[in-house]
């Protein structure tokens, strides 16, 4: 997976507007883990699913958000809903 | 009409429920502005909680309007045919002790339809009237979807012929007291207290209303507001 992907780079801008101004988007890949280096809590995983929905129209679960640890997990399951619904 | 099993209990129940609760409406300033005479689109109810009836309340505040209101998730255990009423009734199952993402969206998906969803964000009863943590499910729904939210702040003894209180507040729109740059983190933290706030000033309004004695000082008593507002304009 290219780290210059849409989807990956779609998904950074949200963390962004999660963070605030200060979040290092540049630092973030794929392999980011989203509780240990972005420090997710629950309900941060809770408005990341949220606006995943607005900006992929792409709606998750209570168990998606569960089995997703890294940025790279969203990515890929992003990009294959993407290729399911296409 | 998605829940008509709503419809039919308040229906059925109305007659009775006039004589237990005998409510009484307060609102903001003594006088019932024409704009509280109805709520339209979706819109957020917000209240204290101290009693079990205090949803029955609601739904009977509005009963002219399907209302869903976040039930605990531990309500559905008691018995297979409570946990049918609940969820022909249109109550949303909400797990209280975690994030539950799919209560949230059922909320946000239900005020989208221009729906009304009701939220006792303490999240369990307060059984000596003191206000309990906010839980932030309700200011996060109000962020994410834009709706504006109703304080409530109830009192009294439900109990018949006994008189029970309401204080109705100003619809309040969250998004308009916090930029968009702000830090969801911040937002959120901001809103609650935001929220706590209101619904402690409607306190002691009906407190002084009713020539009571002010309520016991707290931390969400009216003081969280503008320290929010200030500290999310600045950015800080």
């Amino acid at each position: 997976m290219s780290e210059q992907s849409p989807t990956l780079e779609k998904l950074k801008a949200l963390c962004g507007e999660m963070l605030g101004e200060g979040a290092k988007l540049d630092a973030i890949t794929m392999d980011t883990t989203l509780r240990g280096d972005l420090g997710f809590t629950s309900l941060y995983m809770i408005w990341m699913a949220l606006a995943i929905e607005n900006g992929f129209g792409i709606r998750l679960s209570d168990m998606d958000i569960g089995g997703m640890s890294t940025v790279g997990d969203i990515v890929r399951f992003i990009d294959a809903k993407k290729d399911t619904n296409s | 009409m998605k829940y008509p099993m709503q419809a039919f209990t308040k229906a059925t129940a109305m007659l009775p429920l006039f004589a237990f609760f005998k409510v009484k409406l307060h609102y903001p300033g003594g006088k019932k502005p024409r704009r509280y005479r109805h709520i339209r689109g979706g819109t957020i109810l917000v209240a204290n909680h101290t009693s079990m009836w205090d949803p029955i309340l609601m739904g009977y505040l509005y009963a002219f309007r399907e209302i869903r209101i976040w039930a605990a998730s531990r309500l559905y255990q008691y018995n297979r045919l409570f946990s049918w009423f609940l969820r022909k009734m249109g109550f949303i199952r909400v797990d209280r002790d975690v994030a539950d993402l799919s209560a949230v969206q059922e909320a946000i998906d239900t005020l989208a339809r221009g729906g009304l969803v009701g939220v006792f964000p303490e999240g369990r009863l307060s059984r000596d009237g003191a206000t309990l943590p906010y839980k932030p499910g309700a200011a996060m729904v109000a962020l994410k979807s834009g709706a504006p939210i109703v304080p409530l702040y109830i009192e009294g003894s439900y109990g018949l012929f006994r008189r029970v209180h309401v204080m109705i507040g100003d619809a309040v729109d969250l998004r308009h007291h916090f930029r968009p740059d702000i830090p969801y983190a911040q937002a959120l933290a901001g809103a609650n207290r935001l929220l706590e706030g209101r619904v402690a000033a409607l306190k002691a309004e009906l407190y002084a209303q009713r020539g009571l004695p002010p309520p016991d000082a707290n931390a969400q008593d009216g003081a969280g507001e503008p320290e929010a507002r200030e500290t999310y304009r600045n950015g800080a």
